[in-house]
């Protein structure tokens, strides 16, 4: 067990530093930002200057070091195009994509892990081949071309919901909410169905697969063979043993509906952490490019490392073993 | 070729009606993408050949519809049928090069994995596994947000499709190198590899002629899954403007150009490419279904 932790953490650890490391060699790498800044006119004393101050003059490994340095401490830099702080960006950035992502996710796993069961365990009825045909429509679907027809259709058609982003928006201070108000919902509403529906398809083919596949183990044989009802069947043999493929699908689709949600919030003018990300590979501004990739990546390693805790604590026979 | 048809393949496909139907799709898409030049009633490309007075024309069955241009035409005059016929030729022939490198990188990789092990193994596996840890739009995007600039404006049109190209296939290689791996782990102790050694054949020998073809069957699933997936993640790139440039027409950037003039109610310049793209990723996810079913008769 102590050592399964201990390896579980050095591949964290890997994967963290490796990130950073990817993070910062795209950072300096980079053409050389001066140009961008100084424009034309510019000596080439200035040009000097300006790398001094933003320390491009230094060793790589020392750079790299003083780029851990600061990433610690939340100091990501200033972003090249309009030289704001970067972490003042994703402050204001990250309620726009969080509520979002909070929505999507309540939707997707209650929709995803119902019909996947559902499709699961009644594997020939006409409900389920329909729910499987819309889940591989949804799974096929690009999700920005669903969003721009829901845009076209509910908002610019029909005119039922609004086309525009982010309304109704109240601040807390240290958070902006869209929650508290009919309007914020109205503008989320659109947003967050059709950022679900890639993950609820995606969801109910795993789930049901792993369902299909709990059913040909021996147990549940035996427990047909003790003329136990397919109902005591599903609800306490099935479902307890899908609870640890669930979990770990779960984490994967959360840390998908955060990295994910550039497209939706492109499509919508969404003005959350993807859509500066996807502004920032349009104008190379390689700060926020830089710290955009590290969020995500540790966001992933985060849901993993969670996700295997909560199987741990879910699943005995993995606490035992190793 | 009598053979082939006698073959398990064709008996088990010709009587699964979805997968036969994807791939007629498929091959219908195909063959107007390869004949674009051919069949298509204008060529976008071409400025002379467009005409400002014929721009945001409806498609011809609608009243102010015009017969020359089927499908309508965008706000530059351009016949949205060829334009369409144009953009699922490059996106296809972005695509499949994409699936190509990754499954040459992703093989080459996950064969050197598992048969040589130790280090070799666990370097590569390590590599493998970070990657997987980010999504592969994201890792397509920044190679395409840190190449571009390291290209000249003059050459950027052409050079931003081998980009593309370069940067979805690397972001897919892993998922190849983890089947190849675990199957080429499995191949290397049989006892035809040890057979080769013995007579003193050379690694490259062994792994090409003996291992390779009995790990091909895996990977065929991995790369139909693959270029779905491709084609998908080429369009999406494009419209988020992180893929080929905006004047190549590609299923993306037809899509991407035609969402702005969408709140003015010209829908058709979004809808059909979005059909056709939804045809393309639909006919090879069906196909690719079924492939993975008929090759794990054991899902059945």
């Amino acid at each position: 067990m102590i050592s399964k932790i201990i390896g579980r953490l050095t591949q964290t650890v890997f994967v963290l530093v490796a990130t950073s490391f990817i993070s910062f060699a795209i950072f300096s790498f980079s053409p050389d930002p001066a140009d961008s800044i100084l424009g034309e006119n510019a000596t080439i004393e200035d040009r000097e200057n300006l790398r001094k101050e933003l320390g491009y003059d230094r060793p790589f490994v020392v750079q790299f070091l003083d780029f851990i340095g600061r990433f610690g401490q939340g100091d990501f830099g200033k972003s090249l195009r309009t030289n704001e702080r970067v972490s003042d960006l994703l402050i204001d950035r990250a309620p726009a994509t969080l509520e979002l992502v909070l929505v999507s996710t309540v939707v997707t796993m209650i929709v995803g892990i119902l019909l996947g069961i559902y499709t699961g365990t009644h594997r020939h009825s006409r409900i389920s081949q329909f729910i499987l045909s819309f889940s591989l429509l949804g799974v096929s679907v690009p999700t920005f071309l669903l969003g721009l027809l829901a845009v076209f259709l509910f908002a610019v058609h029909l005119d039922w919901l609004p086309a525009s982003s982010r309304a109704g928006v109240v601040d807390l201070g240290f958070w902006s909410t869209g929650l508290l108000t009919l309007e914020g919902w109205r503008s989320l509403l659109l947003p967050s169905l059709v950022h679900s529906v890639f993950n609820i398809g995606l969801f109910i083919r795993l789930v049901r697969a792993d369902v299909l596949e709990i059913r040909t183990s021996d147990y549940i044989t035996f427990a047909r063979a003790r003329g136990l009802s397919e109902k005591v069947i599903n609800y306490s043999h099935v479902l307890p043993n899908s609870l640890t493929p669930i979990i770990n699908i779960g984490a994967l689709n959360i840390g998908g509906l955060i990295a994910f949600s550039l497209i939706t919030e492109t499509v919508f003018q969404w003005p959350g952490l993807g859509l500066m990300f996807v502004q920032a590979i349009q104008f190379s501004d390689f700060p926020i490019m830089s710290v955009y990739f590290v969020l995500i990546a540790f966001t992933f390693v985060f849901l993993n490392l969670l996700a295997d805790i909560l199987v741990g604590v879910v699943d005995p026979r993995i606490r035992r073993s190793g | 070729m009598r053979n082939y048809l006698k073959s398990d393949f064709v008996f088990e496909l010709v009587r699964a009606p979805n997968a036969l139907f994807g791939l007629f799709l498929l091959l219908s898409i195909f063959t107007i993408a390869i004949l674009a030049p051919l069949v298509a009633p204008q060529n976008p490309f071409d400025p002379l050949q467009l005409d400002l007075l014929n721009s945001r024309l409806p498609p011809a069955w609608i009243e102010e519809g015009n017969e020359q241009f089927l499908l309508g035409t965008d706000e530059q005059g351009r016949d949205v049928l060829s334009a369409l016929f144009y953009g699922a030729r490059l996106s296809l022939l972005v695509s499949l090069a994409s699936v190509v490198f990754s499954f040459t990188l992703g093989v080459c990789l996950g064969l050197f994995a598992g048969y040589f092990g130790g280090w070799t193994d666990k370097i590569i596996s390590r590599l493998a596994d970070l990657q997987l840890t980010i999504p592969g739009l994201l890792v397509a995007m920044m190679l395409v947000g840190v190449i571009k600039t390291q290209i000249p404006p003059e050459i950027q049109e052409t050079a931003m499709i081998y980009v593309v190209i370069l940067a979805i296939g690397f972001s897919d290689w892993p998922k190849y190198t983890r089947v190849t791996r675990s199957a080429t782990q499995v191949e290397a102790h049989e006892d035809y590899v040890l057979a080769a050694r013995t007579m003193g054949a050379p690694v490259w020998l062994i792994l090409w002629r003996h291992v390779l073809p009995n790990v091909l069957r895996s990977n065929i699933v991995v790369a139909t899954v693959g270029l779905g997936i491709a084609v998908m993640m080429e369009a999406t790139l494009s419209f988020l403007g992180a893929g080929v440039s905006a004047t190549t027409p590609s299923l993306g950037t037809l899509i991407r150009s035609g969402a702005n003039s969408l709140f003015s109610g010209e829908w058709w310049t979004v809808i059909f490419p979005g059909i056709m793209l939804l045809l393309t990723v639909f006919s090879i996810n069906t196909l690719g279904d079924w492939v993975r079913d008929y090759l794990n008769p054991k899902l059945n």
